[in-house]
This record gives structure tokens, sequence and C-alpha cells, in this order.
């Protein structure tokens, strides 16, 4: 049985060190280029944020939306998230009512589902680098941004992996009823 | 109350112990403490999961093989496909980035199609393969990724969808209902 406050403190670093990790990543994946697309006679660099400009303003705006989800939403709202779980099983983990550490599973089981869908712009520039090569006239290449995005993606999966929810219920009492059908 | 150990559910997400109770089937027990689900009394036939698993690797090779979209540029026509993809990551100096591509999209699917193919006869290495894999399986991604670069590619040049997408679809549908009807499988006799 996991009890003390010290044994859950130690099983919390492992994953705080990757989130941090990972919340680093972000940065220079935000900042540097991820794709270089040369097509139709104009030559442009994009940064994820300018990616999800361009779709906007050629009026491809539910495909904005989604790449909007998937490159920034969804990365930034799974670290603050992993970082709110991290603090409720470290610090008041003994005072948290049975409905709050409810609340605090189901916030990671969804963590959990959503993850996945950050791989989005990683795979769109896998995919546009593998079609549009015609030499000169149509070409587009991977930059660097793309490999810092995809280490966050990584490092945000392996945090997750690696905090057990059950911290969560380690002070709590054991409820001895059935489960309900 | 001492309880026997196969007559026990521990939940997942919180630790809970709780003592199985027969259920009627498709009713599911969900964990008194956190609310998730333990278990689905299974519906499907045992066989179902390995039908969508042979389904999904049927699919896998024209999907890996057959282009999935066609591009055309002054007269220049080009096909690529997910291997295309990898190939290309790889010769832009990435091969980190191309190893982790073709993981996601392509060999952990392919396992977790294999791994469910033996869930009949070997439930049990089966289920800690599938665990294993199907947190880094994503073609579910990979096929929204295709949609979003086919719509952008087609409002600046000539595109073609080809049949190695539809495979690739299909094949990440089949694998979604396959690891779907897997877990709501019967559980396996007692083999001792
Ligand atoms: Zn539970």
């Amino acid at each position: 049985m996991m009890n003390s406050r010290a044994q859950v403190s130690a099983n919390l670093h492992r994953p705080a060190a990757l989130a941090l990790a990972a919340a680093l990543m972000l940065i220079p994946a935000n900042l540097l280029p991820i794709l270089d697309t040369r097509m139709a006679g104009k030559a442009r660099i994009d940064t994820i944020w300018s990616g999800i400009v361009e779709l906007y303003e050629t009026g491809l705006w539910p495909l904005a939306v989604i790449v909007f989800i998937a490159s920034l939403v969804i990365p930034i709202f799974k670290l603050v998230g992993l970082a709110f779980l991290f603090f409720a099983a470290h610090r008041d983990a003994a005072d948290l009512s049975d409905s709050a550490r409810r609340t605090l599973t189901r916030l990671y089981a969804f963590l959990d589902v959503i993850g996945r869908w950050s791989m989005l712009d990683v795979f769109l520039v896998a995919f546009l680098t593998g079609i549009v090569r015609f030499g000169a006239p149509a070409m587009v290449a991977p930059r660097i941004g793309v490999v810092a995005f995809a280490a966050a993606v990584v490092l945000t999966i392996l945090a997750t992996r690696a905090f057990d929810p059950r911290l969560l219920w380690a002070t709590a009492s054991t409820a001895s009823a059935p489960p309900s059908a | 109350m001492p309880l026997s150990s196969d007559n026990m559910l521990t939940c997942r997400l919180c630790g809970q112990d709780h003592q199985a109770v027969p259920l009627s089937a498709g009713e599911t027990a969900r964990c008194v403490r956190c609310g998730a689900r333990l278990e689905t009394e299974p519906r499907g036939h045992r066989c179902t999961a390995v039908a969508f698993a042979l389904a999904g690797l049927a699919f896998a090779a024209p999907a890996a093989w057959v282009p999935f979209i066609t591009v055309e540029k002054l007269g220049n026509v080009r096909t690529g496909n997910f291997i295309d993809g990898v190939i290309q990551l790889n010769a832009h100096d990435m091969p980190f980035l191309a190893a982790w591509v073709l993981i996601c999209g392509g060999i952990a699917p392919l396992l977790l199609l294999g791994s469910l193919l033996i869930s009949r006869r070997h439930p049990l290495p089966a289920k800690r393969l599938g665990d294993a894999l199907v947190h880094w399986s994503m073609p579910e991604v990979y096929v929204l990724a295709v949609f979003v670069a086919l719509t952008r590619l087609g409002s600046i040049v000539e595109v073609e969808t080809n049949a190695g997408f539809w495979s690739y679809c299909a094949m990440s549908v089949a694998l979604l209902l396959a690891w779907r009807a897997f877990r709501l499988q019967p559980p396996p006799e007692p083999s001792a």
C-alpha cells in the first residue's frame, strides 16, 4: 500500500520531470519553423501559429480550428492539467473529498485520451513532405521545429503514463461496497 | 470477509478492490469510488476481435503500397503514401522523427492488429501487448492529417484521392473495432 506522503512525492518525481521537459520543448516547438513551402510561385516558412493563420486566411477556417485545437490547445491543456494533478496528489491528497478525487481521476482519464491528437501537425508535415516534391516549382520540406514539437508530444505521453492516478487515492479510506451496476 | 482473488476486480484508476457480481449482457460495472468502468458483460462472440483484426491486416497491404493521393503540378504527376512521408523525413536528416511517424502510424497499429489476431488463443499475452501498444498506435490521427493535407493542397493544385488512402482508413476503423471487441469479449476459459 502507498500511504505515506513521502512515498507519494517520490512517485511524482519521474512524471513531473518528464512534464517539465515537455513544457521546455514546447518553447522551441512554437518559436522555430516547422515547414518550408514553395508552391504556386510563393515561398513561405511556417511556424505552428503561422500555419494556423494561413489556413484561416485562405478561408479554410474549419481546418484552422482543428489544427489550433490539436497543436496548441491540447498540448498546453494537457500539461496544465498534469501539473494540477501533481499538485493535488502532492499537497492536499489527505484533505481531498471523495468527489474532488473523482473529478481529478476523470481529468486524468480525459488527458490520457486526448494526447494522441496533438500528433496531427507532425503527421501533416510528414505527409506533405512525402507528396509535394516537384523540385523547384513546388516542394515542401520539414524544419527543425517539428522535431521539437514531436519531442514535446512524446514527453507529454510518457509523463502521463508515468503518473499513477492511484496516488490521488493513496490517503483515502477504502470503500467496501460491491460495484454499482 | 476474506475473498478469493479470482473474484476481485481492482480499479485501474484508483486501486479500489471490488467483489465481482454477476452482470447481464451489455451491463457495465463501475467503480464505487471513482466511477471508472471496471468491466462490461460481453455481448459479442469471442471471434469478433479476430475477424476485425484479420480485416485490418488485409487492408494494411494496399495501405502500405498503393498511393494515397496523386498531385498534378505543371504537367508533373506525383503520388505519395504513408511510406513516402517516412522516407522523405529521413532524407531531410530527421531519422528520429521518421522512426516516430513510422511507429505511430504503421508499426504499432500492425503489431496491435497482430496481437488481436492471437487474442482468442492467447488472451493474456494479447492483453499485455495491446495495453502497451495502444498508446502509440495512432492511425486515426494520421487519417485526419491526410484529410487536412488534401483540403489544403486541393486549394492550390490538382489532387486526386487513391485506393491506398481508403485502405488505410479501413485499416484504422477495423483496428478500433477489433480493440473494442477485444475489450468486451468473454473472459478466457480457465486452462488449468
Ligand atoms: Zn476507481
